[in-house]
């Protein structure tokens, strides 16, 4: 062999070439026919399940239909987006009327009924916004509360509110839009009925009217004149909110007095509490610290 | 045949045989489209060799070969309605029987059993065999035998896709673009898989080859 192959060179190609002599021999092929031809009419015989034809029908379907639906996908997306984006714009815009809300929420809590007469008085343009929006027309009011009182912003109840409007921002844009706009319609509708039922009073010596008027007279007044302390709407809040506290907490027989001295009397509890704290008994001694 | 499709099959096929051969067979598969089912035959007689020789030569295994060679002919009178002519009916017949052979190898990765188809030692194989021997009779045919062995063995330490492409190019004669177009991937890989192959099996078979 080595002989041989010295003598010519055999390349791979020629080598490879060696597997087109492989063949099957004639008897091969007559079998072959015979197999493929029952395989061919096992094949044309056997019923295909409907659901193959269907699928087969349907993939080629969307094969034809691949770039058209490609394109509709992506402008769905790109509508459901910019929908997305212009809600969510929305939320954040109605986030400033919310104030409107705020001022109104507030009108509700700080019950002018519940309110001494002189803390309503003394309140200002500013600081009350509940009280002056309670009598003040509402072309007024609304005005006064779409812009940002430095009530607003000295964290007053309004400024909770709108952290309470954060929060639900965070959660859902398009709930959140649908309530402000419920509590808005809401509110506007609140309000309207208070100053309607507050023009309707009849004007008694002391009362709701009364400070109505006061007000409106107080509105024909220089606006500097209007200005007070600030420690007296300081004082007017406290009192308007101790005021209720104690009307529920104690019984209509007990008086102020009572429980000043009830306050006196635990201060003084306390006191000798400490002073006996100070007092103890150490190495059979009696030990007094200061 | 489409305008199409005349077009696109003019740039896949290669020589101007390969261009007549594909509009007869395009003839053929529009009478079996048309409902003459025989007329199928004769697209079985005249590629079942060459079907059968690529799929033989992939698997190393003559019964699983003859299997996989009905399976894709039965596939192809399956589908036939579907070829709308746009590569020539052997490309299209080679890709349904190399993609089934393919899945085939993968599936029976690990179970691989030889069984060879005598090698007919005459015309250029003889010559060849002379050439490597000067051995007579049964020497010869032992020969033979062991060279056929050799031969499989190297094929079969390729990779599926690498044996695929010699297989293609070195025995059945196929142009670059056309197994390309059978193995669904680019000339280019065609070529490097081709060259990474040949070195291979260069180093396998250096005792028979002499460059």
């Amino acid at each position: 062999m080595s002989d041989r192959l010295d003598n010519r060179k055999i390349t791979l190609e020629e080598v490879l070439r060696l597997k087109r002599a492989e063949r099957p021999d004639p008897v091969f092929w007559a079998e072959f026919e015979q197999q493929l031809r029952a395989k061919q009419l096992a094949a044309i015989v056997e019923r295909r399940p409907w659901w193959h034809l269907d699928l087969l029908r349907v993939s080629s379907g969307i094969s034809r239909l691949r770039v058209p639906l490609g394109a509709t996908a992506v402008l769905a997306l790109t509508i459901v987006s910019v929908h997305q984006f212009r809600s969510s714009n929305s939320v954040s815009v109605l986030a400033v009327p919310g104030q409107e809300g705020v001022s109104s929420d507030e009108f509700v809590q700080a019950d002018p009924v519940d309110l001494p007469l002189g803390a309503s008085r003394s309140t200002s343009a500013y600081d009350g916004t509940a009280i002056v929006a309670s009598n003040l027309p509402p072309k007024l009011t609304d005005t006064e509360s779409t812009v940002p009182s430095p009530a607003a912003a000295s964290g007053s109840g309004s400024n909770s509110m709108l952290l309470w409007l954060d929060e639900m921002s965070g959660d859902l844009g398009d709930r959140w839009a649908h309530h402000t706009s419920d509590l808005d319609v809401q509110f506007t509708g609140l309000r309207s009925s208070r100053l309607g039922l507050a023009e309707s009073m009849p004007p008694p010596a002391h009362g709701f009217g009364s400070l109505r008027q006061d007000i409106r007279s107080d509105d024909l007044v220089e606006p500097l004149t209007q200005v007070t302390a600030p420690s007296e709407p300081r004082r007017a809040r406290l009192a308007a909110l101790v005021a209720p506290a104690s009307l529920k907490s104690t019984s209509r027989a007990s008086s102020p007095d009572r429980v000043r001295e009830r306050m006196i009397s635990r201060l003084s509890e306390d006191e000798l509490y400490n002073s006996v704290s100070r007092l103890g008994v150490a190495k059979g001694g009696l030990r007094l610290s200061f | 045949m489409s305008m199409f499709a005349k077009a696109l099959s003019k740039t896949l096929v290669a020589s101007p045989e390969r261009q007549l051969e594909a509009d007869s067979d395009w003839t053929i598969v529009q009478r079996v489209q048309s409902g003459d089912v025989s007329a199928f035959d004769n697209l079985i007689r005249k590629y079942r060799e060459r079907v059968y020789a690529v799929v033989y030569n992939m698997t190393s295994n003559r019964e699983d070969a003859a299997d996989l060679t009905q399976d894709a002919f039965i596939k192809a009178f399956q589908s036939i309605h579907r070829f709308q002519g746009q590569s020539s009916f052997f490309t299209w017949l080679y890709r349904i029987a190399v993609n089934g052979t393919l899945s085939h190898l993968r599936k029976n990765r690990l179970r691989t059993f030889f069984s060879f188809e005598k090698i007919h030692d005459e015309d250029k194989a003889g010559e060849i065999i002379s050439h490597l021997t000067d051995k007579r009779g049964a020497d010869r045919e032992l020969f033979v035998k062991e060279l056929q062995e050799k031969l499989n063995e190297a094929l079969q330490k390729l990779s599926i896709k690498h044996r695929t492409v010699v297989t293609l190019f070195e025995i059945d004669g196929l142009s670059h673009e056309e197994i390309a177009e059978v193995m669904d991937c680019s000339v280019g890989t065609v070529r490097s898989r081709l060259h990474y192959a040949k070195q291979l099996l260069q180093s396998e078979l250096q005792s028979y080859v002499r460059t």
